[in-house]
């Protein structure tokens, strides 16, 4: 009950917030440059696009969330609440999950039409999403500000979107299967590539091992940098 | 000037003591190698591997790239501004010697210094296009306004830190500007005018097909529509200011 009504709050404030009414504006954007491409590309554009920006949105945004509210001192109040560290978590991250799944099955309806494999690709956008959003908690609360925030994400995101240049055809190698995005690109591309059994379980498989891994590391983050540092006033 | 010098000095301080802050000055220079270097590689591997002739597309890239560096540092600033009006630390800088306004131009000149700077780089040592210097002279000024433009659209609307971040997502819509050059027809794309980095694109690829005098009205139209926004956008951050 208590973590429904913190979801919903959390969607109250993203909406306005302006969330969105942006992401209003990046599908209309997104499916106008997709459909403007011919097929081929386009499936090859979709995926990227799809990956790069819907499904990691969560892991922009809550950088802001956090750096907001830390700054605001609000956590000294709201942890004195029954209120759990780990309900926040989870509050904040499938919130935003809920508008990366919406943006993207929309950009995804209206570039590609309805596939049969629709459920495989949410489903990949929802573990992704979820897996980027946990880690961009665990970051956050380690940020001062905005651009440290946006720098020190370019040195964590580096290896787990490393397997993006396996989809444009670049280059790969076997221990990108070890990487999340691998899997998430794999469920993602799969209305064009479909799966088997096997490939299926794999990149279930592993993210939500990922999943469970970003879980305990941002749960542990949250607690040595937000937790702990209740009301000894400035962290540093 | 002394008083600018001293917001320089603790910025400064800020980047040594920070290396956050120095590396996030390294964006436009990575952004400048990656034209440099990986793209000219990337266009040779499409030759051999996909016979596909990317270098046709260099024009077309470029006006794209252009408007990524002011749009970067445009929008660092912003959310450096964010950050220090979401922690109230623009009132201390109002009762210094520095005074609001010292701390809104100098917020503002440095990203439209640093764009000036990079795009030079850029333009000149890029090695996608030949450019002449001429050509670079008219497309300096209104690029770089790009930047602060951005800032002020980021402080001018958001209230806060969060709306911050979805109005920069919408605001990195303006990279679109250049796709709409090529799927518009001349009196048509005219309306996509209202953006001001249309102006940016516009004159860089009226600039590399018909010469630098060809391109000259788009350049002054563009400094005209950039002006006019950023004195509007400067308007109405000063009134939700006091």
């Amino acid at each position: 009950m208590r973590l429904r009504s913190a979801m919903m709050y959390d969607m109250k404030l993203q909406i306005r917030h302006g969330f969105y009414y942006a992401y209003v504006l990046i599908a209309a954007a997104y499916i106008v440059l997709l459909r403007s491409l011919p097929l081929d590309i386009r499936e090859t554009v979709g995926t990227v696009i799809t990956f790069s920006d819907p499904s990691v949105l969560g892991f922009f945004f809550i950088g802001g969330l956090v750096l907001l509210e830390k700054g605001q001192n609000i956590y000294d109040n709201l942890f004195v609440t029954p209120y759990k560290p780990e309900e926040y978590i989870i509050s904040k991250t499938l919130s935003l999950t809920l508008l990366s799944v919406v943006t993207s099955c929309i950009i995804h309806l209206s570039a590609f039409g309805l596939h049969p494999n629709l459920f495989l690709f949410l489903l990949g956008v929802t573990m992704t999403s979820i897996f980027f959003t946990l880690l961009g908690l665990g970051l956050a609360v380690r940020c001062q500000t905005l651009n440290g925030f946006f720098l020190m994400s370019t040195v964590y995101t580096f290896v787990f979107v490393l397997p993006l240049v396996d989809v444009i055809g670049v280059w790969t190698t076997p221990l990108f299967y070890f990487i999340p995005a691998k899997a998430s690109l794999m469920m993602i591309q799969s209305p064009f590539n479909p799966l088997g059994t096997g490939q299926m379980i794999y990149a279930i498989g592993t993210l939500t091992a990922w999943i469970g891994i970003a879980w305990m590391w941002t749960r542990f983050s949250f607690r040595k940098f937000i937790t702990l540092q209740m009301g000894g006033g400035d962290p540093q | 000037m002394n008083r600018v010098l001293h917001l320089i000095r603790g910025d400064w301080r800020q980047i040594t003591r920070d290396p956050m802050l120095m590396l996030t000055l390294l964006a436009p220079v990575i952004l400048f190698f990656f034209v440099r270097f990986v793209t000219p590689y990337a266009a040779e591997l499409a030759r051999v591997h996909l016979q596909l002739d990317l270098t046709v597309y260099y024009d077309s890239f470029l006006s794209f790239m252009i408007l990524l560096i002011p749009l970067m540092l445009g929008m660092m600033s912003g959310f450096v501004m964010l950050d220090e009006r979401d922690e109230n630390v623009i009132s201390y800088y109002a009762v210094t010697p520095l005074t609001k306004q010292g701390y809104f131009l100098y917020r503002l000149a440095v990203p439209l210094l640093m764009s000036i700077l990079f795009t030079f780089f850029l333009l000149a040592y890029g090695g996608l296009a030949p450019i002449h210097i001429t050509q670079i002279a008219i497309l300096l000024p209104v690029t770089a306004l790009e930047a602060p433009l951005l800032t002020l659209f980021l402080v001018g609307f958001a209230a806060n830190k969060v709306e911050g971040l979805a109005l920069s997502k919408a605001a990195g819509l303006i990279v679109f500007a250049p796709v709409l050059i090529y799927f518009l027809p001349m009196p048509w794309q005219l309306f996509v005018g209202i953006l001001p980095s249309y102006w940016v694109s516009k004159t860089l690829l009226v600039g590399l097909e018909q010469g630098a005098s060809a391109s000259f009205i788009y350049a002054f139209i563009g400094l005209l529509v950039h002006l006019l926004v950023i004195r509007d956008l400067l308007r109405r951050f000063i009134a939700k200011l006091d």
